[in-house]
Formats: structure tokens, sequence, C-alpha cells
């Protein structure tokens, strides 16, 4: 008798432990189960069957997941790997007719404008107009030679003009050094 | 099509030639050196400034003389190595030798002689279009100053 309601507890456990069965059942199913140690173990186990397959199912949907992921990651790597391989291919291939295609265009362009670039240097000389217009009155003595007094440098205050005074007879040294500001060396 | 690339290739490479040998070729040529002497009297007499001198009157009022009167104005055309001769008061003669340009700057050798003696001689590098001034001598009762302008 007691194996008979057993085997239809045993039936109804599922849906117990799921709560599909009615109040009434369900408190026929409880009350067996806290008299029957068999049926309460068969409850144990069909619970740990549930989590174990429970646990096993997120593990392969975790390992699925990231199987998926690094195949995404492969496709997308390929898709990558294709796109810079055509760019660099498209870059290269510019390249190339610039190179030998254009060079008809490119080398004779270049030369004009090396040449163009020189002529136009030649022409305004831009490092003697910095000269000019740095100091329009510059000038450095190399040597000097006095054959009767001294001869001294000097540079006026303005415009910095180079003085080269030969100091005769006429006038002492001191005078003439006192007029003007030393050329600077 | 391939005849006809050759030939503007030829020509483009002649013209290039050609316009590289005419701007290289530019500074073999000799070069003219334009100088202009200004002979002025310096003194502390009451003659005031010469107003022909005003471009230069910042710097020879440096001087400290009163009064500065153009006595004479030479412009020489000289090539590289030529010497020219500008008469001087009292008997002397500047020779201005202009032997090149170096950098942007005319070198240039200065001679001043009276008789048979050098009283100054000097080289100077000077700008293009650059003045030096060249004093001392004395004349009368003043001195003799010697604006040097020179330019290529």
């Amino acid at each position: 008798m007691r194996k008979s309601r057993c085997s239809r507890i045993l039936q109804w456990i599922g849906p117990y432990d799921d709560g599909e069965l009615s109040p009434f059942r369900s408190a026929r199913v409880r009350g067996h189960l806290e008299d029957c140690l068999s049926c309460r173990t068969a409850l144990k186990r069909l619970r740990q069957t549930r989590r174990l397959v429970r646990q096993g199912v997120a593990l392969s949907m975790a390992e699925e997941n990231s199987d998926l992921e690094a195949l995404h990651s492969r496709v997308r790597d390929g898709i990558r790997l294709q796109e810079s391989e055509s760019k660099g291919r498209w870059w290269g291939g510019r390249l190339k007719n610039l190179m030998f295609r254009g060079s008809r265009i490119l080398v004779p362009s270049a030369i004009a404008a090396v040449l163009i670039a020189a002529v136009v240097l030649k022409i305004y000389n831009p490092l003697s107009s910095v000269i000019k217009t740095s100091g329009k009155n510059e000038c450095i003595v190399d040597s000097v030679e006095g054959a009767n007094g001294t001869v001294m440098l000097f540079k006026t205050h303005d415009s910095q003009m180079t003085v080269i005074w030969l100091s005769s007879d006429h006038e002492s040294n001191e005078e003439a050094q006192g007029r003007w500001t030393p050329y600077s060396v | 099509m391939d005849t006809l690339f050759r030939l503007r290739k030829t020509f483009f490479f002649m013209l290039a030639g050609g316009i590289c040998f005419i701007s290289l070729a530019r500074p073999a040529v000799a070069e003219v050196f334009n100088t202009e002497v200004r002979v002025i009297l310096a003194s502390n007499s009451d003659q005031g400034f010469d107003p022909r001198l005003l471009d230069l009157k910042k710097d020879l009022l440096a001087l400290n003389y009163m009064s500065f009167e153009l006595v004479d104005q030479t412009g020489l055309s000289l090539g590289g190595g030529q010497t020219g001769k500008v008469p001087i008061p009292g008997r002397r003669v500047m020779e201005l030798t202009p032997t090149g340009v170096e950098r942007g700057k005319i070198v240039m050798q200065v001679n001043i002689r009276e008789g048979g003696t050098s009283l100054l001689k000097t080289q100077i590098r000077i700008a293009n279009h650059g003045t030096v001034i060249i004093g001392g001598p004395s004349f009368q009762s003043g001195f003799i100053v010697l604006a040097v302008t020179a330019h290529f």
C-alpha cells in the first residue's frame, strides 16, 4: 500500500517541486514527504539532479558564449585584416601609379620646382636682404694701417655707421676718442 | 606618342639645363661695383650744414663739428680688382679697389695717399648700399671726411 502510495507521490514529485500541482494534491505530497524518508530522499535527489543540470547547462552555455565571442573576434579580425590589406593594396597601387605611370609628370615637375626655387633665390636673395635690413651700414674692417698718427675705429650712435678716423697732428687722440662710441670688435 | 614624349622630355631637359646654366653662371660674370665718394669738409666754422648731406646728417653731427660742407662728389663704376682714384683737397688722393663680394658684402681696399706716402691703408667689407666714413686728414681749418657708399 505504502509502495503504491510512494509510486504515485513519486509521479507527482517533479510537478510538486515545480509548483505545478493543485493546492490539494500539493498538500497530500507534502504530508507524505513528512512521513516518508525514501520520497524525501527522492525529492532531494531530483533537486540535486536539477541543480546539476542547470549548472551544466549554464557552464556549457558560458562556454558556447565564449566560443561565440572568440569566433566573432576572429571574424572581425579577419575582416579588418582584409580591409587593411585591400587599403594597403589601394595605396600601394596609387603610389605605384604615381611613381611609375605618373613619373612623366612628377619627375619633371619636381625638377622644374627645384629650378624655379633656385632662380627665385638667386634673384631675390633673401639672405642679402636680411643683411641689408638688419644693418644697412654694417661694415667689417679687416685691416687698417696708418702712416702718421693713430687710426681709430668708431661707430656712430644712430645708424651704427663705421668711422675710420685718422688722428692727425691737429687733433689729439684724447679729443678724437671723446667724440664717438668705440668700435666693438 | 612615345616619340612626342621623348621630344618633350628632351626639350624640357634642355630648358632646365639652360636655366641652370644661366643661374649658376651669373656669379662668374664680372660684377660692377658702383661707388660714390663724397668729400666733406668738417670744421667748427659758422658755415652750417650743407643740405646736400641731409642723409648723413645724424652721423656727421655725431662727429661733433659745427659745419659740414660737401666739397666734391665722385661716382665710380669699378670692376673687380680695378682701382679708382678720387682727388682729395690737400694734394691727396683716395684709391678704391673693390675686390669682390663676400657673404653679400663688398670687399674693398682703400688707400689714401699724400704724395708718395700712404696716409691710411685699410681693407673693409661693406654691406651692399652701405656707407662708411673715413676721416681725419686735415685741410685748412678743418678736417676731411670721406663718405664712401658702395653697391653692386
